[in-house]
């Protein structure tokens, strides 16, 4: 098998130290990173994508490739940039202001990233301006708004509203998730879009990047 | 009657079933490798940084029924309502296991130990909801002990948020119980930090009291049906009693 199957497979069982090793050699071996990147790293994880949302791997194993994939970007990143290769669009994640609850979105963001987005994770407890602020300087097109209680939900509505009052409806879109919201709920404040879990935000989110290029 | 108490990091006991089931895997058993290496670390990392420490406080029906409604928000109708009057003894309660297992999960996460991190958080909510079944046991001994009676009450948490009590009737508990010894405080959106803490009240009765039928108003949206388990657990056959060792750490 080639050098780039090897990371793939390597990177679907989760084994970081030989995805790193191989990415190493294949760097060594003169591959483009960009090659490196999605013939190898994405091209697992989308393996891992595709048989997580069959329910024929659970998250363990989901995370564990994860982690594999982050081992390799961390070697390739430095010539990603050289080659100018663009990540396929960028995501500010964040739990809204009040919560303090973060596994959920930190888990759309890891899945995200698999899917080779570049994510901006705010953390938690973040204020509706600065969502809007993040997206402007990152030039993100979508914010990722999650959270635990209903009593805290409301301020996804304040993000949404921010974003429309600077007049960047369109070009940034708000994507809300987290155990309490609902679809309704995303139709009721005016949100773009809704997804349930992280496996879904993936698909919501190039839903979204894609109805942009329309 | 109110009591501070702590436990001992070594009482604190996870099944590996349940936490992999926490994390949504129909698989109870892992064989991977390096699963079983994440899941040694994160117990590892449960000992070391989980510190449960709660305080409960009884409280007359008067009192409870005037904190109950909160700011008005509950639904119209609830199963606690019914129970209440039908209770032997209530007492308030806030748990917690402290703010250094958070901090440590998202130090996991960041430092890209993604399943340490996942597998530390099930582990963190399963021991705050194990461990809020372990106060259900000892409020419900000590209440035989001061009635001398020699069997105890059934008894079951029921918490703000969950089947029509609205989750801002936390403030009403909070104002009652102040919780400040162990460090838990209460947000602007009703939101306890340290993020893994359980507020509630311990109902204590025969065992019928905690019995219904699912046909409240919030039911009609509920896929969980986490009540039937509950019921079950004080109405069943074998009552599965969760006892540990808790100390009293206000002297
Ligand atoms: C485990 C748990 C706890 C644990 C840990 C909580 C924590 N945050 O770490 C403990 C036992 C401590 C706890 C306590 C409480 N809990 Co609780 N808890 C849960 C439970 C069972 C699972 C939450 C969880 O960790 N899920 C796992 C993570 C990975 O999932 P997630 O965060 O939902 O994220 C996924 C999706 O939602 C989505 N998502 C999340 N964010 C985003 C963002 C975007 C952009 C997108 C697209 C998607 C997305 O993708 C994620 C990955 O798949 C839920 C019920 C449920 N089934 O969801 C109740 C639940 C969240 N809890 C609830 C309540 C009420 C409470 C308490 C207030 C109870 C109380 N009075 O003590 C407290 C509050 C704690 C606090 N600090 O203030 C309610 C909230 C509803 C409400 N009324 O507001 C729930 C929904 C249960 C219910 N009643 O139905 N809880
Ligand atoms: S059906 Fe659901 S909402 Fe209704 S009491 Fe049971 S657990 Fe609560």
């Amino acid at each position: 098998m080639d050098l780039l199957g090897r990371i793939a497979d390597d990177l679907e069982l989760g084994l970081n130290d030989d995805v790193r090793t191989l990415v190493r050699q294949a760097i060594d071996a003169r591959l483009s990173a960009s090659t490196i990147l999605n013939d190898g790293l994405l091209a697992g994880m989308a393996v891992v994508g595709r048989r997580f949302k069959a329910h024929e791997i659970f998250l363990p194993d989901v995370l564990l490739a994860a982690r594999a994939m982050h081992a390799g970007l961390e070697l390739l990143e430095p010539f990603l940039a050289s080659e100018d290769v663009r990540p396929r669009g960028t995501v500010i994640l964040g739990t809204v202001a009040g919560d303090q609850h973060d596994i959920g979105k930190t888990l759309v963001g890891i899945m995200l990233r698999g899917a080779g987005y570049e994510v901006v994770d705010l953390g938690i407890d973040v204020d509706p301006e600065t969502f809007v602020d993040a997206a402007l300087e990152h030039r993100a097109s979508i914010i990722g708004l999650s959270a635990l209680l209903t009593t805290t939900m409301p301020a996804m509505g304040v993000v949404v509203r921010h974003v429309k009052e600077r007049q960047l409806a369109g070009k940034i879109q708000t994507l809300v998730g987290g155990a309490p919201v609902t679809r309704e709920f995303a139709l009721e404040i005016g949100a773009d879009a809704y997804a349930y879990d992280a496996a879904s935000a993936v698909e919501t989110v190039e839903a979204l990047m894609d109805s942009r290029r329309c | 009657m109110r009591e501070c108490l702590e436990l001992a990091p070594d009482a604190i006991e996870v099944d590996q079933a349940s936490v992999v089931q926490r994390l949504g895997s129909s698989r109870t058993n892992c064989e991977n490798g390096l699963f079983q290496e994440s899941f040694t670390a994160a117990q590892g990392f449960l000992a070391a940084t989980a510190r449960p420490r709660c305080v409960v406080q009884t409280v007359d029906l008067a009192t409870f029924a005037g904190l109950y409604d909160g700011e008005g928000s509950n639904d119209r109708d609830t199963p606690l309502e019914v129970i209440l009057e039908r209770s032997e003894a209530l007492a308030l309660f806030v748990l917690t296991l402290g703010q250094t297992i958070t901090d440590t999960i998202r130090r996991l996460f960041s430092e890209h130990d993604y399943l340490v991190a996942a597998l530390l958080d099930g582990m963190a909510s399963l021991v705050a909801e194990s461990l809020v079944e372990s106060l259900e046991t000892r409020f419900g001994r000590h209440i035989a002990e001061c009635d001398g009676k020699s069997t105890t009450p059934a008894v079951l948490a029921y918490s703000p948020g969950y089947c029509g009590w609205h989750v801002s009737g936390q403030r009403a508990l909070f104002s009652v119980l102040k919780p400040n010894e162990i460090g838990v405080s209460l947000g602007a959106g009703c939101m306890m930090r340290p993020l893994k803490s359980v507020s509630g009240v311990l109902v204590a009765g025969e065992p019928e009291i905690h019995d219904f039928d699912p046909g409240y108003s919030c039911c009609s949206g509920c896929d969980t049906l986490e009540c039937r388990a509950r019921i079950a657990r004080v109405t069943g056959p074998v009552c599965a009693k969760r006892e540990v060792a808790w100390i009293c750490s206000d002297g």
